[in-house]
Formats: C-alpha cells, structure tokens, sequence
C-alpha cells in the first residue's frame, strides 16, 4: 500500500483510532451507507439571502428524490477565523486527540454536521472580493482539529455539491469555486457545482440550482466509485475540481513520482489540486493533457493530505521547525519594532 | 512624514510578524518608519452581508478592523502586507479584514486612484510542492485596491530553490529543473536530498534578508513620483503585468486566458513546449482595481442590484416555496 511510506502520520493515525476506541467515541465510518436520505445544507450568505434562496431551491430538487435536508446558516452563528495556535498539529505529532482551542464559537458543531457526519453535502457561499467569504474561509480553515479526529474522511466516500453567488460583469467571481473546492474537496467526492453569474440573474439559476440538488441526491443512492460529475466543464478544467483557473510554476517542483509520469518543461498546475498538465499545441489549438498519476492522488485527498502532514509531523519530531538558532534570530528581531493598537 | 504601515496577519511573534519586521528593518535604513498592526491581538469579525455599509456608509460590527483599514487603506503611507498561507489561501484574519473595506470607498474614492505604494510577503507552505498556490494573488486583492505594488514574495519553508524564486542565486532556467527531475528518487530519500543547498535556518536567514530587501524597495518606491515606480520582485514566466501572479483563469477556452485578480486579459501561445502569454495593456492599464473598473462595478451594482425584475413576484412567490424545504438547525445551547 502505498500510504505505508508516510510513516509518521500513519502511526498518528492508528493511535488517535485506539484513543478513540478507548474513550468510546465511536467506531472508524469511512463509508456513507447507501440507502442514506439527509443532505446537509450550509449556507454561509445572510438569513434570507440569495444564497439560502439557491441552496433551497436545491433542497427543493432534492426533496423530489425523496431527500431531507438540514440547513445551518453559518451567518446566524458565531465564526472565528483560526489563530494558529497550531496545538491542533502538535496533538497530532503526538498521537492525541486535537481540540481547538477556540471554545466559545459554533465551528466546531458545524464540522461535526458537514463533515464528519453521514449524509450528502451541499454548501453555498456568496462572492465577496473575487472569492469567497470569510465565513466559509474561516469554517474551512478550523477543520484540523476535525480533520485530525476523522482521518477517514479524507477517503472521499460521501458526495457533495457546490453553489457559489455573486459576480459582476467581467469574471467578478473568478476565485468563489476554487475558494469553496478547497474545503470541499478534503472529505466530498464532487458531484456538481455552479457559479450563480448574479450579472444574469434570472429564473434559470434556480432551474440550475433544483438540478443540483437533484444531481446530489441521485450520486448518494449508487455507490461513490460509480459517481460521476455532471457539472459543467470548462475548456482546460482540472479532472478533479473542475475549475476553470490553471497557475504556471514556470519550474517545476522536485516530485517523487515514478519516471513516466515526469512532466517535460512548460507545463501548468491547478492550483486547487496540484494536478500537473503538459501543454500541447495542435492545429492552431492549445490543449491541457493532465497528468493519470495526478488525477488519481491529488493534493486534496488521502495520498496528498497524508504526505503533508507527514512532513509536518516530521518538523515536529526531528525539531526541524525552530531550531536553536532560528529562535535566537527571531528574538533579534522581535526586539525591533513599533506595534500599534487602537 | 513618511511612513510605512506593517500589517501583520499572523501570530505574535510568529513567522510573519518576523518577516514584517526584518521589512521595517530594511525600510529603517532609508529611514522610513514603520507601524506595525497585529492582527491576531485584536478583535476581528467576518463580515455578515447585512448590506448596511451601502445605505449608511458604516459597519454595524463593533469590533477594530475599522480602525485597521483606517490605518491600511486611508492613512497616507506605504502599506506592507504580511499574512501566513493556511489552506492554499491567506488565511482567516486577513481575510475578514479585507472583506469588511466595502465602505472605505463611501468615504473616499480616490483612494482607488493609487497614489501610494505596498508589498506583500507570504509565507507558510511545506512539502515539496508547496501548498501556497494562492496566497499571493488573494492577499493582491486587497492590496490593489489602494497601493501600487512594489514588491511581493512567497516564503516557502520547503527549502526548495524552485519553489523560492528568491532564493535563487542564478535563475533557474527549464534545463536546470530537468536536471533535478530526471534522478529517481524515493520518498525517504527526498528528505535527504531536501534540503538541497540550505538547511531550513538557511532559508529562514535568507528569507530575513529576501524582507529586507523588499523594505527597502518600498522605502525606496515612497521617494520616487508614483508613475515612475516600478516592480522589483521576481517575475513569473507568465505574470500578469499588474499584480505579477501565475495563475490563470480561462473563462471559454484557451488561448483566452485573464488574470483572476485584475482581469487583465491575454492571448496564450506555446513556443517550445513554453507558454508564453500576450497581455491586453489597455486592460493593464485600467485593471480590475483601479478608480474606473471599480467606479464601474459599483454602478453596475446599483442599477442591476435589489432592482425590480420583471420576473420579481414569480421569484418571491417561489422564495416562499423554498421555506418549506429544508429545516434550519442550530447547535444546542449550553447551560
């Protein structure tokens, strides 16, 4: 098996299984169990807001197939942004059970219900400034502790959905599904996703949005190896988010992979998946070939996440993170400044 | 007097707020004074979407990012953006900050006219395939609005030359990375090889200097007129000609590509297995954060915005549908 080189992080895995084990907290799920019939909804827009008005409409389209849904409206409840207090990633080095630090908020329930619970998922969130908001942003980056817990969810074996709302004219939305992808694709297989163009709106939204809903609740009734992405597809998208944004390193990282999946120069990236592409020109058209051994492990799943955390937790044991030295040139530093305050 | 506003997004005393402050140190030498603002040390909120900033021209949230977009976008000075990299992205506090700007515009609009100059250092990322696709272009967002970029770069703690341009002591052409990528290598033998030429408090000690450098770009672009500054970091193959990132959106098909941030379009091209990008410099110079682009989108807002649709009742008649799907849940409250 080829997650048994990331060897830290697997031995942190089956410890924080037998710690939860010993506390009762419940056996390892890692499949959702067909037959299933809830989907939870987040809307993270406003009470009453455009975005509760599509992720109804897709509660709508999946109440035809017989689905409940659950929505929690992020706004309503208390959301702070993490303060990287990293105890979450030094419970993992240890083998512990992670606990935020941050208690007096609603994050941690909202984890809890989106992702660690048994159902499908489908988040809306509006477009602030090109991506999208903090809200979402900050929900998505409280789930270490979560994540930590429930390793299994990195399996992907539950389904979900994304609607984004906003934009202007000229592309003012160009970042909302790659912001929501990020959070999304660490514990959903995607089934289909939609960026509502407000520059547009009209009754074909909500049509679309029904869709969606319906989309979810068919992916959850057949097991997840069979599910299928029926969204829409840009030109160059990535097989995994499909997104319609690529990045060009201009250089290409130093990988591990076997030597036929090495890329030759000129190559792009999606910035959500690291999924590598070579570029290809022909007959007047430039074309995206992304990369097989790629697709199938991308940053934002098991293989990808297990290999970060295992350099982590690496930097933890061999003391590589702040080492003597590096604290005493931080202190130089820190003598230097003038901090200001209100 | 000139002076250089430092917003740091990270921990006290964390990596950023050193970056930040070997940054000051540099602009110190050209004797600009820096003020630096923690974030983390005060109260921020994400911002609810009440649309009250619209009507009144001021936020309902009773907390202190007023006083820290007071501080970065109206007060005359340069700006220097620190903020760590958590999930690909910037991370949550810059975030709120930014979001929360809508009304700083109701107060003064030419702050859009950019007349003072910024720089952003980023920084987190690990691995070797860095983790930090988006910090830079996020964190531009919010500095184009105000500042003219000067300088940026990406601490990338992987103590990988590819992944910091500038660590870099030559440039690293295509034939370079091949080198480095035709040996096999396993996954334990990596971490051996990783560190390739620095050892993480080598990288840590150039990233210090890399700061400092970018403070005194800044200093140095604060004694110039604003319409002879220039970009002095490192460029992409590929940058976009406003706010010099590498990522690309393709709203139709290729070859039309755009700049996700300031939507300055171009024409992509493949020479040499290379991609080569022709930019649109009339977009360039009215990109998407500049007084005309945005005066634009806000008038685009408030005549497309909350107006009246022919088809208005069907939507609220179907509104009122939803309602009954969907139950709305809310965790328990403690006692």
């Amino acid at each position: 098996m080829e997650l048994e080189q990331f060897k830290y992080i697997i031995e942190a895995r089956d410890k924080i299984a037998q710690e939860r084990a010993r506390r009762g907290l419940g056996e390892v799920t890692e499949a959702a169990r067909p037959g299933k019939k809830k989907i939870i909804g987040l809307s993270c827009g406003k009470k009453n807001g455009n975005c509760e008005f599509y992720l109804g409409a897709a509660a709508m389209g999946a109440a035809e197939l017989g689905m409940e849904t659950e929505i929690i409206r992020a706004a309503e409840l208390k959301v702070k942004p993490c303060r990287g207090c990293a105890s979450c990633t030094v419970a993992l080095s240890r083998g512990e059970l992670a606990v935020c630090s941050i208690k007096d908020d609603d994050v941690s329930w909202i984890l809890e219900k989106t992702v660690v619970e048994d159902c499908g998922l489908i988040v809306s969130a509006p477009v602030y400034y090109i991506r999208s908001n903090a809200i979402l942003m900050a929900i998505c980056e409280r789930m270490h502790p979560t994540m930590f817990n429930h390793l299994e969810i990195l399996k992907k074996r539950k389904v979900g959905g994304i609607i984004s709302v906003g934009g202007g004219l000229d592309g003012w939305a160009s970042l909302g599904l790659t912001g929501l992808n990020i959070w999304v694709q660490h514990h959903r297989t995607l089934v289909d996703q939609v960026q509502v163009e407000m520059r547009d709106r009209s009754i074909d939204w909500l049509e679309r949005a029904k869709e969606l809903g319906r989309n979810v609740a068919r992916a959850m009734s057949v097991p997840v190896e069979e599910v299928k992405y029926v969204g829409a597809e840009s030109a160059v998208s990535c097989p995994v988010c499909h997104c319609d944004v690529m990045q060009m390193p201009d250089y290409i990282p130093h990988d591990p992979k076997p030597k036929e999946f090495r890329y030759k120069p000129g190559h792009v990236v999606c910035p959500v998946c690291w999924v590598h592409g070579d570029l290809s020109f022909d007959g007047g058209k430039i074309k995206v070939k992304w990369d097989e051994w790629d697709v199938k492990r991308p940053r934002l799943s098991e293989y990808g996440v297990f290999e970060h955390l295992d350099m982590l937790i690496r930097f933890y044991k061999e003391g590589r993170a702040d080492t003597a030295l590096g604290k005493e040139m931080k202190k130089q530093i820190s003598a230097y400044s003038k901090i200001i305050k209100p | 007097m000139k002076k250089i506003i430092g917003l740091s997004c990270g921990r006290k005393n964390g990596n950023s707020e050193a970056l930040l402050k070997a940054a000051a140190m540099g602009a110190a030498e050209l004797g600009v004074e820096t003020e630096i603002i923690r974030a983390m040390s005060l109260k921020v909120l994400p911002c609810t979407g009440c649309h009250a900033c619209g009507r009144t021209g001021k936020c309902v949230l009773k907390d202190d990012v007023d006083w820290i977009l007071e501080k970065t976008c109206m007060e005359d000075a340069g700006l220097i953006i620190s903020v760590p990299c958590y999930h690909v992205r910037t991370n949550g506090y810059f975030v709120c900050i930014h979001e929360r700007m809508n009304h700083m515009f109701d107060r003064d609009m030419n702050i859009l006219k950019k007349t003072r100059v910024g720089g952003i250092i980023g920084i987190g990322g690990g691995g070797y395939d860095a983790w930090t696709s988006l910090t830079l272009p996020l964190a531009n967002i919010f500095l184009q609005h105000t500042r003219v970029l000067v300088d940026q770069f990406q601490a990338n703690f992987c103590g990988l030359q590819e992944w910091n341009l500038w660590l870099q002591d030559e440039p690293v052409t295509a034939e370079h990375i091949h080198q480095l990528r035709v040996q096999d290598l396993d996954y334990d033998k990596l971490f051996q090889v990783w560190p390739q030429k620095y050892e993480l408090v080598e990288v840590f000690k150039k990233a210090i200097e890399r700061a400092k450098q970018l403070g005194r770009n800044v200093a140095q672009a604060m004694s110039v007129p604003i319409d002879q500054v220039k970009y002095a970091g490192e460029d992409y193959g590929v940058a976009c000609p406003v706010c010099h990132g590498n990522v690309l959106v393709v709203p139709k098909d290729l070859p039309y590509v755009a700049c996700p941030v300031c939507y300055v379009r171009g024409v992509a091209s493949v020479k040499n297995g290379k991609m080569k990008v022709q930019w649109n410099m009339d977009d360039a110079r009215y990109p998407r954060f500049s007084y005309e682009a945005v005066k634009h989108h806000l008038e685009w807002l408030g005549k497309h915005y909350g107006r009246d649709y022919s088809r208005q009742d069907q939507l609220k008649q179907m509104a009122k549908d939803f309602e009954e799907y969907g139950k709305i849940i809310k965790p328990e409250v403690k006692k």
